[in-house]
């Protein structure tokens, strides 16, 4: 009688995928499904199951439903809490970085690099922009940086949707680098103590230069066919800026954090403490200890709201979380027969039905994903091999192609490109970052995959 | 963002006035204009903006001077297909994504695209201060506009907008110089002016052009326009 439970949730699953396909807000939809992962656990507890399947999975079957709520909404939640806190100063820093013009400096010498040739400029632009959300994390300092580089783009007869696209597969492919995005997706699987950030840094770093070069071509690609003069619309004169007072020195800080932890294991959050204030520092925005006072919280207050919605959606990913691992005997027994144990197919699988990672679906752990990863660990695959795969339709597909990313939506409607435009020129590119990344991930990774 | 943002609060002012006054800009003026797109700006300061504009123009000039002796009285548009040129003539481009007035594709298609015009000649009111009237004018202008880059690319080693370079960066004895891509534009105005013997810098058309999609843009660039011109004060 288990099976019938396993059978239900599965179809819980199979809604949660057509619901956010449709659209529905994933917040509120894992938390649904975490209640009804919770519930039907503990009916199977209470009143289905035989004492021999109880016995079996001992200590993860509570019958007491104060438990299961501890364990779900109480602790479910509260295992998010030191990621949370990491992604607020990761956000921190990211407005350090705007706010005193580092960012933008970056990207003005960037530009200054070669005056004539676009294609060239916006590759530079992408590996910059690369190396620059490698340590920053959260959609304010996309949007920041984005205003600056998407006109200069254009300026240079780029068409938007390829500027646009350039860009956010730029950022796309830094997280595969991002101390936040690993420390996120540890606490997701629960290998914060065995999977480490060097770990993660020697397979992402490998997957960002595939996707940095195929996006480099497709780039090349996308503006052979359409290079042109062209004389366009303008709706504005850009102002003239006035010299920034960035020194040389400060224009390493984005780069800082991730080079303290994992050359001399500094720890992220004082990585970003330190590359934080060095920036400020040199920056000369730390003259006065009243002003230093001031900016320190601003930067702090501005950078979180900016990634509250963010945060919702992780806190009811950790309950979700915890209700997956009462529900994990019951989906275990359902998934005795399957026979996916061949790492090639499930690389396979992923690079195929790539685009399923788009509008929030199964592929993407932004998405339906979790529940995905849940069921795969389920059968039997190492967290860490799941992480890979999963990662790489989430990074490769969903971060860098669809626009339910929150970020995207706003490149969308800052651009004006037609979202089918939009579709046209990310997905092809996507799927071919994602058959290359899950290729070399196999190939390098397959023997961890249990 | 801000700036797009305004764009729908902005007060409109009214087309011919604007035109009328842009009439009395400098070339000097417009260059400033056409320096404020320029990538690597930061490189030239306002007087050395000026200079190379001038250059540019008088390279212009010089081009339209030698092209009006060889086509000897034929329209621009006859001359063009004379020259193995493809003129096409579309409502907007293909990809929808932007607002394009024309285009050149090397190394010899010439797209013209006339749902600006239609929306101009809407908007243009008759007896106008710039004394333009039928959308074939300014269909003409665009023509020659793109003609000059397509000069630009069959003089590639020779022309000055493509040979002026300036230093963008040097590793101890390593220098790399590049093209300025505005003095293109810049010439490509001149160009066209002296063709079609207009009193007014093609520059101009940005405006009227943009007035028939955003009325409240094209004053939004025209405020703008004024503000880069008023930078020649600084001199
Ligand atoms: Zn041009």
């Amino acid at each position: 009688m288990e099976i019938g439970i396993g059978i239900l949730m599965l179809l819980a699953y199979a809604g949660l995928v057509v619901y956010t396909f449709k659209g529905g807000s994933i917040q509120i939809g894992f938390l649904i499904i975490t209640v009804i992962y919770t519930a039907l656990a503990l009916i199977g507890n209470n009143f289905i199951s035989s004492e021999a399947f109880l016995a079996a999975n001992a200590g993860s079957v509570p019958a007491n439903i104060v438990e299961a709520m501890t364990n779900v909404f109480q602790k479910g939640a509260e295992s998010y809490g030191a990621n949370l806190v990491n992604v607020m100063f990761g956000a921190w820093f990211g407005q350090v970085i705007l706010e005193t013009r580092i960012a933008e400096t970056i990207i003005r010498k960037t530009v200054e690099l070669d005056g004539d040739r676009p294609g060239l400029t916006m590759i530079l632009l992408s590996i910059i922009c690369t190396l620059i959300f490698s340590g920053i994390y959260g959609a304010g300092g996309v949007i920041a940086i984005g205003v600056i580089v998407l006109p200069i783009l254009t300026s240079l007869g780029i068409p938007k949707a390829v500027a646009l696209f350039s860009y956010i597969a730029s950022v796309g492919a830094a997280l595969f680098i991002n101390p936040v995005q690993h420390n996120q997706w540890v606490t997701l699987f629960g290998i914060g103590d065995t999977y480490s950030y060097q770990q993660f840094f020697n397979w992402g770093i490998i997957a960002l230069v595939i996707q940095i070069i195929i996006l480099s071509i497709f780039s090349l690609i996308y503006l052979r066919k359409e290079k042109a003069y062209a004389w366009a619309a303008q709706t504005d004169v850009p102002s003239e800026e006035k010299p920034g007072k960035v020194p040389g020195i400060a224009l390493l800080a984005p780069i800082i954090p991730v080079f303290l932890l994992y050359v001399f294991k500094i720890p992220v959050i004082a990585g970003f403490l330190i590359a934080g204030f060095f920036a400020m520092a040199v920056c000369g925005k730390m003259k006065r200890f009243k002003d230093t006072a001031y900016l320190f919280s601003k930067n702090f207050h501005d950078g979180v709201v900016d990634v509250a919605p963010f945060m919702g959606f992780l806190l009811t990913v950790g309950m979700f979380n915890a209700a997956a691992a009462l529900a994990a005997p019951y989906l275990g027994i359902l998934l005795n027969g399957v026979n996916l144990q061949s790492p090639l197919l499930v690389c396979a699988l992923a690079g195929i039905l790539a685009p399923l990672a788009l509008f929030r679906g199964p592929l993407t752990l932004a998405g339906a994903g979790p529940a995905t990863a849940k069921i795969l660990t389920t059968i039997g695959f190492s967290s860490p091999f799941v992480l890979m795969v999963l990662g790489t339709t989430t990074l490769s597909m969903h971060i860098s192609g669809c626009f339910t990313q929150s970020w995207t939506a706003w490149g969308i409607g800052y651009t004006k490109v037609p979202t089918n435009d939009w579709l046209k020129k990310s997905v092809p590119a996507c799927w071919v970052f994602c058959i290359a990344i899950l290729a070399y991930t196999f190939i390098v990774y397959g023997s961890t995959a249990f | 963002m801000g700036q797009q943002a305004d764009n729908t609060k902005v007060e409109t002012l009214d087309l011919d006035e604007m035109l009328s006054s842009l009439l009395f800009l400098t070339d000097a003026q417009w260059g400033l204009y056409a320096f404020s797109r320029e990538p690597v700006r930061q490189k030239f300061s306002i007087p050395e903006r000026i200079r190379l504009a001038q250059q540019a123009e008088e390279c212009g000039r010089s081009f339209a001077g030698e092209l009006n002796e060889k086509a000897a009285g034929r329209s621009m548009r006859e001359y063009a297909e004379q020259m193995g040129i493809t003129v096409e003539y579309l409502p907007i481009p293909g990809d929808g994504a932007q607002v394009l007035f024309a285009q050149f594709f090397p190394p010899n298609k010439i797209r013209i695209y006339d749902d600006c015009l239609n929306k101009a000649e809407q908007f243009l009111p008759v007896g106008n201060g710039i004394g333009i009237n039928r959308r074939e004018e300014i269909a003409n202008i665009l023509l020659s506009h793109e003609l000059f880059h397509w000069l630009e690319e069959q003089n590639k080693n020779g022309i000055f907008t493509k040979q002026e370079k300036v230093q963008l960066w040097s590793i101890g004895p390593l220098k790399y110089s590049a093209p300025i891509s505005c003095l293109g534009e810049i010439a490509a105005m001149a160009f066209t002016q002296e063709l079609c013997g207009l009193s007014f810098s093609p520059y101009l058309l940005d405006v009227l052009l943009v007035y028939g999609y955003n009325p409240a843009a094209a004053t939004n660039l025209y405020r703008g326009i004024l503000r880069v011109a008023g930078n020649i004060a600084l001199m």
